[in-house]
């Protein structure tokens, strides 16, 4: 969700601006950034979702190829690397894994609107691919993630920034 | 998104092999490997070889390999999709939440 917010961006979200700064250090090589190509995936899921509700209309496969291709060009620009998800996953157990992560995360109760929030199937693909390419921490603006610190250190972007 | 500083780990050698010629005098003790990894990418009954190894994390090739930015990305691709699209122009959080929450009824 964080390139959603950031290809989104608005004045008017407090989450968009640190989505921004978060961004800005990478580029200055703070930190150096690493996504799968399921990554991509949500994102396209995500920004279809998005348009298709705003204008009540399917969206066009040339919408969906100039989101991809923006996407592609920002992650070329911004120098993060990109892995392969299958090739991550070839020979090993990753639903198995999956199937780890959720039983073992911590569900977390939300300090503001005191809502639960728990690890998906989706969330915890994500986790086993970032473990995959040994990655230290998880950017995310998602609590769902909170849970998941037995495997991977959730670097919490709205806290953080 | 995921952040890693090294992306790569090389097999090492934990037992080298001995010297014919030169013998050790002290028979090696028993060795304790003290890198843990979470998960074991290496099939085991893959490994072919003699001698024990550190535990390995093969991580293939990326896509794309990690190089550093080139100044100004940030802000060029900025709310880059609301200037494509004008209707997602000026998304609230409230709104974005939504969105998440919707992510979250569609799994």
């Amino acid at each position: 969700m964080v390139f959603v917010y950031h290809f989104l961006y608005s004045p008017h979200s407090s989450l968009a601006s640190k989505a921004n700064t978060f961004f800005k250090d990478l580029e200055k090589g703070n930190y150096i950034g690493t996504i799968s190509s399921f990554t991509i995936t949500e994102f396209l899921a995500v920004v279809k979702r998005i348009l298709c509700n705003k204008r009540d209309k399917a969206v066009s496969e040339n919408d969906v190829r100039v989101i991809r291709e923006s996407l592609d060009k920002f992650i070329a620009q911004m120098g993060i690397a990109l892995y392969d998800a299958d090739t991550l996953v070839a020979g090993t157990t990753v639903f198995s894994d999956c199937e780890d992560i959720v039983e073992s995360a911590v569900p977390y109760k939300g300090k503001r609107n005191r809502k639960w929030h728990y690890v998906s199937g989706a969330d915890a693909l994500h986790v086993a691919l970032a473990i995959a390419v040994k990655a230290e921490l998880y950017a995310t603006f998602d609590d769902d993630f909170r849970g998941v610190k037995e495997w991977i250190n959730p670097f919490m972007l709205s806290e953080v920034y | 998104m995921s952040i890693n500083t090294e992306a790569y780990v090389e097999r090492k050698w934990l037992h080298k092999e001995t010297d014919i010629n030169n013998p050790p005098s002290i028979t090696p003790k028993p060795f304790n490997n003290q890198f843990v990894a979470r998960r074991e990418l290496v099939n085991p009954a893959l490994v072919a070889y003699a001698g024990r190894y550190e535990k390995v994390l093969k991580v293939p090739e990326p896509v794309k390999p990690w190089h550093r930015a080139i100044r100004g990305t940030t802000d060029k691709f900025r709310g880059c999709l609301t200037e494509i699209f004008p209707e997602l122009k000026d998304l609230t959080d409230k709104e974005l939440k939504e969105i998440e929450k919707m992510r979250d009824r569609s799994e």
